[in-house]
């Protein structure tokens, strides 16, 4: 027996598990990657597959713990139901998500590339450095302890120059675009002079985050050219090794040439390029599977069968990175469809 | 005073030095080793500041966990000293080959005992003058002590190898500690300053409660009873929150939690509240405190029973820092005591020992003294298997500390003197303002400041207008 729930008494993470589930069945253990950023080519194509990858990375310090608990509290709640794929939502839990139309909406903002976890203690330390030097004032403690965001923040205001009072300027412009509450739940969190934020502000890491997002929303190199700068823009999902792969295999190599040239293991390439292509990387998919199969695999998957054991029964030569380089291919080619 | 010293303790932003601290600061502007120990909040670190800024070289500061090192990296940049490192596991590989390439750029390296024992970063530093080597924590090297670690027991080769003199700083040390200390960092003729560990202006309360239940209501009598900034160390994240929603606005008083589930910046925040004034009530655990200087605060409650009196007395220490009389006060029921007896072989399992050695790297950054412990051995060479060993040993001298605990609970008599007494240290006459159940008399002893009221900013807008020094 399950009890009428109120969406907004949910806690976030089980806000968020609701956000990404829907009446397909995903494994928990994928859901739980691509909330908490996981990159492994598994995580991120179950995310991909289920159309939840835009919440990938939003609560990064989700504990496996926590996460478990929050499922097994739904499941009695009867929110969301436990199926041999894996969890879902139920009927029940659909209407309890569509019912808080406050946190749909705000959580539209978020941007996977955002990099709004980095970029806020950045924008903290940078607003106090600019407030404590509109007083004249060199010595405070700073913000944030970090020797990276000390030194990209140094870095910036050095970039600066004289334009310190115009990047002043350009925030309250930021600010004003925002509706009254995103503004004032991030303002609730600066340090600066005189000011040590405001107790009463929300201390909610999600709607502050959220709020962050929103900030970045209005940023752009024209508009607002100094605080752009400071965030570097949408940020790259691919962790550095990754970039590297995709550009060698740009260039021609072939994956068996990338595993010996950097000591990998061809495993850790396929990897590298599973995820490239499901972050959008331009890869030339004809490279990863025979031409002669491309027919056979594209009618099976246009008579709806997109599984890879699917695709594999008709084509039981091919190999698992040559079904899966097609089936995101295809998968790449609904999502811009849509 | 000698000239030099009040002009770097006036650049600092202070106007005299406290007991000890003078003392401590001469000793090593003439070259010798030194061993002081002051009580918590009584300057430790304007120490080894001042003489920092008057001694030719690099001072090189040994800090056992990275929540300090990250403080007094913050407090030397507050002070307007710019060229502070603090060499630690958020140093990539290749940053700290830059940086070990450039030490003689700065006049403080913060670093821990395991990192400054590698053979390229001494290296690095025998090739730039060390003017000092400052042992902060210094307790640390006593084997049979709570706070053990194995890396500091190579510090006396260290100081060897880089010929420089010696500040060994620590709130706690009983005569064998000292000892030890001396013998372990190898002080030559050492000048050692031991304050007294006794805090004359604080009440010692100590009260014995029946349940929980009895504990919360404790807890609002006094707050409503005691005016001025409080805090309140609970020894669960759940009771911090649960009682400050309790608790919150109770006779106007400006009330939030603070635990380790706060993310950075929200701890950030609460500790900057409450130090400037916008908050003035905080339930929290034992994660909070460090780079807190706040002189007025005038009760601190512990709840539930502490498992060393060393943790006890650094909770306690944050009263009162202002010298005027405040409120201590240990609540606890046998519950507590018992909760605590079992906590004590609550070391790193073999299991965490195991998963740290496959992949140390995965747990470096990681801020959990569990972790940092078992790296700390890894570091210093134990294999797994000695470290598991270790660990063993170590619940004996937990076991020991908790059984001074436990002799503090129950002592008949003066409750202060019963528990400087364990830190070798004079205790003051007992008088009406000393130990026990405070009472009224006492409470009436305590005096607050008026706070003011809190000048709340709002809307982003009012907020813009203060920070960016907008004139109306």
């Amino acid at each position: 027996m399950t009890t009428k729930v109120n969406h907004s008494e949910l806690s976030d993470s089980a806000k968020l598990i609701l956000a990404g589930l829907t009446a397909q069945p995903q494994r928990a253990l994928s859901l739980y990657g691509v909330l908490s950023g996981r990159q492994t080519a598994s995580t991120v194509f179950s995310g991909m597959e289920q159309g939840n990858l835009r919440l990938y990375g939003v609560t990064p310090r989700l504990s496996r713990g926590d996460f478990e608990n929050e499922v097994a509290a739904l499941m009695r709640a009867g929110l969301i139901a436990q199926q041999k794929a894996g969890l879902c939502l139920t009927d029940a839990g659909a209407a309890t998500r569509s019912a808080d139309t406050t946190f749909a909406a705000a959580l539209k903002t978020f941007r996977p590339d955002y990099g709004v976890q980095a970029f806020l203690p950045q924008f903290y330390l940078a607003v106090q450095t600019l407030s404590e030097l509109s007083y004249g004032n060199h010595r405070y403690r700073p913000a944030i302890a970090d020797l990276h965001v000390q030194a990209r923040v140094r870095w910036w205001y050095g970039q600066l120059g004289q334009e310190t009072a115009a990047a002043v300027a350009e925030l309250t412009t930021l600010f004003t675009a925002l509706d009254q509450q995103t503004a004032d739940t991030l303002a609730g969190q600066l340090l600066a002079h005189g000011y040590s934020g405001n107790p009463e502000a929300s201390t909610n890491e999600l709607a502050i985050e959220l709020a962050g997002c929103a900030l970045l929303a209005q940023m752009s190199p024209t508009q607002s050219p100094h605080w752009y700068q400071l965030w570097g823009g949408r940020q790259p999902l691919l962790s550095q090794p990754m970039q590297q792969t995709v550009s060698e295999f740009n260039a021609g190599a072939s994956i068996e040439q990338i595993a010996q040239r950097r000591r990998l293991r061809v495993s850790t390439v396929n990897e590298h390029l599973q995820v490239a292509a499901i972050f959008g990387a331009p890869l030339t998919f004809s490279r990863f599977y025979p031409a002669a199969a491309k027919p056979q695999l594209l009618a099976t998957w246009n008579a709806g069968q997109h599984s890879y054991r699917e695709l594999l029964d008709v084509l039981p030569d091919l190999e698992f990175m040559q079904v899966r380089m097609f089936q995101i291919e295809q998968l790449r080619g609904m999502q811009h469809a849509q | 005073m000698r000239s030099e010293v009040e002009g770097v303790i006036e650049q600092l932003g202070y106007q005299n030095l406290r007991p000890g601290q003078e003392e401590i600061i001469n000793a090593a502007l003439d070259g010798k080793d030194v061993l002081g120990i002051l009580p918590t909040g009584s300057g430790k670190t304007l120490c080894f500041q001042a003489t920092g800024q008057l001694r030719a070289g690099v001072t090189v500061v040994v800090e056992p966990l990275l929540a300090l090192m990250r403080d007094q990296q913050l407090r030397l940049q507050a002070s307007g000293e710019k060229r502070v490192l603090a060499i630690n596991s958020q140093l990539a590989p290749s940053e700290l080959s830059v940086v070990l390439q450039n030490l003689s750029y700065y006049q403080f390296i913060f670093i821990a005992p395991e990192m400054l024992t590698r053979p390229d970063i001494l290296r690095a530093l025998q090739a730039v003058k060390v003017g000092l080597l400052v042992v902060d924590e210094a307790h640390c090297i006593y084997q049979w002590g709570p706070d053990f670690r194995p890396a500091y027991l190579r510090l006396g080769d260290v100081r060897q190898r880089l010929g420089a003199p010696v500040m060994a700083l620590t709130a706690t040390a009983p005569e064998n500690v000292r000892s030890v200390i001396v013998r372990q960092l190898r002080l030559q003729n050492a000048t050692i300053y031991a304050g007294s560990v006794d805090r004359p202006e604080l009440f010692i309360g100590r009260e014995s409660l029946l349940d929980q239940r009895a504990v919360n209501e404790r807890v609002g009598a006094l707050l409503a009873q005691v005016a001025g900034p409080a805090i309140i160390y609970c020894p669960t994240k759940k009771l911090t929150e649960q009682l400050a929603q309790q608790f919150s606005g109770l006779h106007g008083r400006r009330v939030a939690f603070y635990h380790a589930g706060l993310d950075g910046h929200t701890r950030t925040l609460r500790e900057r509240q409450f130090t400037e004034g916008s908050l003035d009530t905080l339930f929290a655990t034992s994660a909070f405190g460090m780079g807190v200087d706040k002189p007025d605060v005038r009760m601190v409650l512990y709840l539930g029973v502490p498992a060393t009196l060393e943790e006890y007395m650094q909770a306690i220490g944050r009263a009162g820092r202002d010298g005027q009389p405040a409120l201590t006060a240990l609540l606890y029921t046998a519950k507590d005591a018992q909760h605590t007896a079992g906590m004590l072989a609550n070391l790193p399992s073999p299991i965490l020992v195991k998963a740290l050695y496959r992949a140390p790297k995965a747990y470096a950054g990681s801020d959990d003294p569990q972790i940092q412990l078992v790296l700390a051995y890894q570091q210093a060479g134990y294999s797994a298997s000695e470290v598991n060993q270790a660990l063993d040993a170590r619940i004996g001298s937990k076991q020991k500390a908790f059984s001074a605990v436990v002799n503090f609970l129950q002592a008949d008599g003066c409750v202060r003197a019963e528990l400087l007494h364990y830190f070798d240290s004079p205790a003051k006459t007992h008088d009406d303002f000393c130990c026990g159940i405070a009472d009224a008399g006492v409470l009436a002893q305590i005096h607050s400041e008026q706070q003011a009221d809190n000048q709340g900013f709002n809307t982003w807008q009012e907020v813009f207008k203060q920070i960016f020094n907008v004139s109306d």
